[in-house]
């Protein structure tokens, strides 16, 4: 469910565009997309209903469509924070883009999401993965609570 | 003091169990006694019974789509015990939310 190649830290990127599009590249390759510039559109109709900034610095697009072949869950923590979007004109340094299909999404994928989602909402939990300097050790915070549900 | 409270966002992916999160965490740390019920995308989890609502000082609905078992609520929402928002208020300003939800009661 969380997958390595879609987990980076401390990123060089200061846009919403840019990581939107940064991300959504690696999951094609990853191969859970069916079509990416679809899964794009669905990420950015999302945010146009209503802001994914949810405050404490963290953000969580995503798109529910058909053009994800497999659920996942991506993160990116970035050097500098970023202002979101202007709406909100919220502060990120962390982003979870998430990729749902339409139609019968796993329950197992389900609950790893909800699982890494409330989990966002722990100060502490937060600090230590803004904290990772290699993708590799916010892999392994994410992987471990991928682990404990199954 | 007991609060009570469904969880329900647009996708039901993520918001609705960070809704649930903050919620419960919030009242933990207040020491209030506290569940919410999730209608997700896997369903409705930690359905509330009707004697759970009755035996509720206050009702937070953080749900931004028409909910199932609405009517579970009436009673508390003609006594002016119902807090309405959006999941994203609730996970935005945890304390802020239960403040609000407890002002209901005094």
């Amino acid at each position: 469910m969380v997958r390595e190649e879609l987990i980076f830290a401390k990123q060089a990127l200061s846009s919403r565009a840019a990581v939107i599009e940064f991300i959504a590249a690696a999951a094609d390759k990853a191969g859970v997309l069916a079509d990416k510039s679809e899964f794009v559109k669905a990420v950015y109709r999302r945010e146009e209903e209503i802001s994914t900034s949810i405050g404490h610095g963290i953000s969580i697009p995503h798109g529910k469509t058909d053009a994800v072949k497999e659920a996942f869950i991506a993160f990116m923590s970035v050097e500098k924070p970023f202002i979101w979007d202007e709406v909100t004109g919220d502060e990120i340094r962390g982003i979870f883009l998430i990729g749902v299909p339409e139609s019968g999404a796993a329950t197992l994928h389900l609950k790893a999401i909800a699982a890494i989602s409330k989990k966002l909402i722990n100060d502490e939990f937060r600090a230590e993965l803004f904290a990772c300097e290699k993708s590799a050790d916010a892999y392994k915070i994410l992987h471990e609570i991928d682990e404990s549900i199954k | 003091m007991k609060i009570v409270g469904v969880a329900a966002c647009i996708t039901g992916v993520a918001h609705t169990y960070m809704a649930q999160e903050a919620m419960e965490q919030e009242c933990k740390k207040r020491g209030i006694e506290c569940k919410c019920e999730t209608q997700g995308g896997m369903g409705i989890e930690n359905e509330l019974e009707q004697d759970e609502v009755d035996a509720a000082d206050v009702v937070i609905l953080a749900v931004a789509i028409g909910i199932e078992g609405e009517d579970r609520f009436e009673e508390k929402k003609d006594a002016g015990r119902v807090l309405n928002l959006n999941p994203a208020e609730l996970i935005r300003d945890p304390a802020a939310t239960i403040d609000k939800a407890i002002a209901l009661v005094k």
